[in-house]
C-alpha cells in the first residue's frame, strides 16, 4: 500500500467557524473540507473524526482523527495529534497505519455498538485494541476522548473496565480517566458489589 | 457467572508441575500456557491429568477483561521464550510484546501466568518476598540441559545472565485460591498453600487388594 499523499503536520490549516466548529484546509489539496461537528466552545472538547483526506493505492480511505479544543487552544490540539509524514512514511508503520486512523468516536461508537448487541467479549477487545495503538503511537488525546465516550455512554460494566486496563500504563496522563473511575464504581455500587473488589489494580 | 478464570496446575512429570490460565466462558474453555520454548499455546485442559483447579476470585466483567487481555497476549507473542526472568516488565505495557529480547530471556510456565496477570493489572504474587529454594539451582540446570538439545544458543545466554527466583506452579495455583483481598500473597503463603496443591496432585496409593469373599459352603 503507497502512502504518498499524507497530510504532514505542516500541510494544512485549522480555524474556528461560527457555523461549522472549525474548518480544516488542506493546503496542498487546494481543498477546504468542513468539519460538520457540534461547534467549538470554549473550554471544552470537540472532536472531529472521519474526514476521508486522500485515498491510497489499495483504495481504502486514509482518515485522520482531529481533536479540536478550546477556540483558543486549537494549534496546541492541532500538534498534539498530527504526526509528521516522514514518520507515516515508515515501513514500520505502513502495516498498522489504518490502525493508527481508526477515528476515535467511530471506534467507540463500535465497541457500544458490539455490547448492545450482546457481543461484550468482542466489544473489550475492541477496546483493548483501539486504546494501545492510540497509547503506542502517543495519542494520548485520543485516548481520553475515547474514555470520555464510553463514560458517556450506556455499555455494560465489562467495556468501562477495559478502558481503565487498557489505560493503565499511562493512568496519570489521561484526564479523564478518573472521571471513568467514579462512573464505573458508581455502577458497580448500584448492582450491590463492591467497587474495590471488582477494580483492584485499575486505580 | 459466565466468564471466569482459573489457574490450572498439572502434574506432568516426577517433581514436575506445569501451570497455565484457563478461560471459561458460556462459549466454551481454553487454557492458555507458555508449554516450552517458543510454544505459547492455546489448548483444551482436558488432555491435562492429574491437574488441579484454582478459581481467580475475579467478578464476572473484570474476568471478561482479563480474558481479553490474555488472549491478545498469547496471540501476540506466540514464540514467547522460555527463561527465569522476573516477570514483571516484561510485556510491553501498551502492545503486549514481548519486551527483554529473542534469546537469553523468557519466562517459565509459572512466571508467564504471573506475567499475564500483572498485564490485566492483577497482582496475584507479592514477587519482592520471593526467595531461593534448594531444589531452584537443580531445577534450572535441568531445563538448560533439555533447552541445550534444540536452542543451544538460547541455553548458553540463560547461563550467562544473571538468574532470578523460581516461581513455581503450585505457588501460583496456591495463591490463586486465596480471595483478592488477600492479593499480592506473600512468599510463605504461597508455599503453605502451594502444598495444598500438591497434594491434589499426589497419585492416590494403591487400593489394598480386596478381601477375599467369603467362603460359601453349600450345606450338603
Amino acid at each position: 500500500m503507497s502512502l504518498q499523499g499524507f497530510v504532514g503536520k505542516n500541510d494544512f490549516t485549522v480555524s474556528p467557524n461560527v457555523w461549522t466548529g472549525v474548518s480544516l484546509t488542506i493546503l496542498n489539496a487546494k481543498a477546504t473540507v468542513e468539519l460538520v461537528e457540534a461547534p467549538v466552545r470554549q473550554a471544552s472538547v470537540c472532536y472531529a473524526s472521519n474526514v476521508p483526506l486522500f485515498e491510497s493505492n489499495s483504495g481504502s480511505c486514509i482518515y485522520v482523527t482531529f481533536i479540536a479544543g478550546s477556540m483558543f487552544g486549537l494549534m496546541d490540539s492541532r500538534t498534539a495529534e498530527t504526526r509528521s509524514s516522514e514518520s507515516w512514511r515508515s515501513a514500520d508503520s505502513q502495516s498498522d497505519a489504518r490502525g493508527l486512523f481508526l477515528p476515535v468516536r467511530e471506534a467507540a461508537l463500535e465497541a457500544v455498538t458490539l455490547d448492545r448487541a450482546n457481543k461484550t467479549d468482542l466489544a473489550v477487545q475492541h477496546i483493548l485494541l483501539a486504546v494501545s495503538q492510540y497509547i503506542r503511537a502517543k495519542r494520548l488525546t485520543s485516548a481520553d476522548v475515547f474514555l470520555r465516550y464510553l463514560g458517556q455512554q450506556e455499555t455494560s460494566i465489562a467495556l468501562k473496565l477495559a478502558g481503565l486496563t487498557a489505560t493503565l500504563p499511562v493512568k496519570s496522563k489521561i484526564k479523564s480517566r478518573g472521571d471513568l473511575v467514579d462512573i464505573c464504581s458508581d455502577l458497580i455500587r448500584r448492582t450491590g458489589r463492591d467497587p474495590a473488589k471488582v477494580m483492584r489494580g485499575l486505580y | 457467572m459466565t466468564h471466569s478464570v482459573s489457574v490450572v496446575v498439572a502434574a506432568t512429570g516426577f517433581r514436575q508441575q506445569h501451570v497455565g490460565l484457563l478461560l471459561s466462558s458460556a462459549s466454551g474453555e481454553e487454557f492458555i500456557h507458555l508449554a516450552w520454548h517458543r510454544l505459547l499455546q492455546s489448548d483444551s485442559v482436558h488432555g491435562l491429568a492429574p491437574r488441579s483447579l484454582s478459581l481467580l476470585d475475579l467478578d464476572g466483567d473484570r474476568a471478561i477483561v482479563v480474558q481479553s487481555v490474555v488472549r491478545l497476549l498469547a496471540r501476540s507473542n506466540p514464540e514467547a521464550p522460555y527463561g527465569f526472568d522476573f516477570p514483571n516488565e516484561v510485556f510491553d505495557a501498551d502492545s503486549g510484546k514481548w519486551l527483554l529480547g529473542s534469546t537469553g530471556h523468557g519466562l517459565t510456565c509459572a512466571s508467564f501466568v504471573i506475567a499475564a496477570l500483572m498485564q490485566a493489572g492483577i497482582n496475584l504474587l507479592e514477587l519482592s518476598s520471593w526467595k531461593e529454594r534448594d531444589e531452584d539451582e537443580a531445577w534450572r540446570q535441568k531445563i538448560i540441559k533439555l533447552l541445550e538439545r534444540r536452542y543451544p544458543e538460547h541455553a548458553a545466554q540463560l547461563v550467562a545472565n544473571p538468574q532470578s527466583v523460581r516461581f513455581r506452579p503450585e505457588d501460583v495455583g496456591g495463591s490463586a485460591r486465596m480471595k483478592e483481598s488477600a492479593w499480592p500473597v506473600t512468599f510463605s503463603d504461597a508455599v503453605r498453600l502451594g502444598e495444598d496443591i500438591l497434594e491434589e496432585l499426589r497419585p492416590a496409593p494403591p487400593r489394598p487388594p480386596h478381601p477375599p469373599f467369603p467362603c460359601r459352603h453349600r450345606p450338603f
